[in-house]
């Protein structure tokens, strides 16, 4: 209302001015029209895209439909873009090498379960036999209409105590009699949560294409075990 | 008789906003007191093409086409009815441009030859919303703010603009403003 009231002489110097928000700020000086207008809010950037309509988006959300059109002195449009108008299919976006990798980083990797020896109750400063079971993942996922082989191997084992240590390992660990994996708390408590992190390797095909490696590594976070750590006080025993 | 031609067309255009559909001159004028004198004869309410009324890609940009089009309609006249109505209560810039054309009018004033031209456009779409962003030529035109003034010449204006379209049954224009305060 300020632009009109305010700045209507600077208005009319330039016809009518080529933008204007409801809120105008207008600089009458000189009779040149400067125009501040509000600031028009992206609609594309907060939502995602509408999947039903005339107007097709792909299926994959994250991508946006840019189509450039141009006007006829009638007033007819005559636009070209990837998924344009009502007779055109969507068009397939390309399974790109970025796009791929990206889906396999998504798959979840297997948390493997952290075993311990001779119980879930031990003792100060004995041996711990820490151990899981390795898991190798082979899955397949659809990607745009397309087969993703993905298969994940373990390379390493982070052990994470509960008591503030952790150690990496390229073992998962053996049950007893084997000690290739063990810790000695050094305080007792009744409530130390214990797990085991695993990182794999990951490669991947799309469909009878030759294996690619990710690249990175994966690490899955296992479930966490509850111990109890007691300490053994010497007593004499009478013979 | 150019005074009735102007007549003519200011009702055709009170008729049409009567209806659900966008302005549709009909055949059947009748005297109206909105007449102002300034106001061009020679221009006609811009009809909204049948594309227009699609909810495509072509549908948003054709209403684009016509909106500009109103705009200019209403420039020209001073009877913003139709611009109203295709335009979303809420957009300011909208309301700003009505507010203008009807100010001016009634003070015997003018807008001559400066009508907005749009040519190519790139349209986004997100949610509900299409957002549009054009290159809006005009050329200086001519102006007189009020009765009695003297009339002037405009300048040339070569902006980027960006607009806003919602559809539910129809297009409405919900913003409009200069591309460079595209948030």
């Amino acid at each position: 209302m300020r632009l009109l009231l305010a700045g209507f002489c600077a208005i009319a110097i330039t016809a009518y001015p080529l933008s204007a928000q409801g809120d105008v700020d207008v600089n009458p000086k000189g009779f040149k029209a400067v125009l501040k207008g509000k600031s028009v809010k992206d609609p594309t950037r907060s939502d995602t895209f509408r999947r039903n309509g005339a107007i097709q988006a792909p299926r994959n959300t994250g991508s946006r439909a840019e189509i450039d059109c141009s006007l006829t002195s009638d007033g007819l449009a005559d636009c070209v873009a990837q998924f344009l108008n009502d007779t055109q299919a969507p068009a397939q976006p390309a399974l790109t090498p970025g796009r791929v990798a990206r889906a396999v980083r998504e798959v979840p990797m297997p948390r493997l379960r952290l075993s311990i020896q001779p119980s879930r109750r031990t003792l100060v400063n004995v041996p711990t036999i820490l151990y899981t079971r390795p898991t190798t993942l082979d899955r397949t996922i659809e990607l745009l209409g397309q087969e993703v082989q993905v298969r994940a191997t373990p390379v390493r084992y982070t052990w994470v105590h509960g008591d503030g240590t952790r150690r990496t390992t390229r073992t998962p660990g053996k049950p007893y009699p084997a000690k290739t994996v063990t810790h000695r708390y050094q305080r007792a408590s009744t409530n130390v949560r214990a797990r085991v992190d695993t990182t794999y390797t990951v490669r991947y095909r799309v469909g009878d294409g030759s294996w690619t490696d990710l690249g990175d590594t994966l690490t899955a976070t296992g479930p966490s075990v509850t111990l109890r750590i007691d300490q053994r006080a010497p007593a004499l025993v009478e013979r | 008789m150019r005074r009735v031609v102007i007549i003519s067309c200011l009702l055709l255009v009170i008729t049409a906003c009567r209806s659900q559909e966008p302005i549709e001159p009909t055949p059947t004028p009748k005297p109206t007191a909105t007449t102002s004198s300034a106001a061009d004869p020679d221009i006609k309410a811009p009809t909204l093409p049948a594309q227009a009324r699609k909810n495509t890609a072509e549908g948003a940009a054709s209403f684009v086409g016509y909106w500009v089009q109103t705009l200019n309609f209403a420039s020209r006249t001073g009877d913003t009815r139709q611009l109203r109505r295709i335009s979303d209560e809420d957009c300011g810039g909208c309301t700003s441009y009505a507010e203008l054309f009807e100010k001016t009018y009634a003070d015997g004033g003018f807008f001559r030859d400066s009508d907005w031209s749009i040519r190519k456009l790139k349209i986004k779409q997100g949610g509900s919303e299409h957002l549009i962003l054009a290159r809006v030529t005009a050329p200086p035109g001519t102006y007189r703010k009020s009765a009695g003034q003297p009339v002037r010449n405009g300048t040339r204006e070569d902006s980027r603009l960006a607009f806003t379209l919602k559809f539910d049954g129809g297009w409405s224009m919900t913003q409009f403003g200069l591309e460079s305060e595209l948030q």
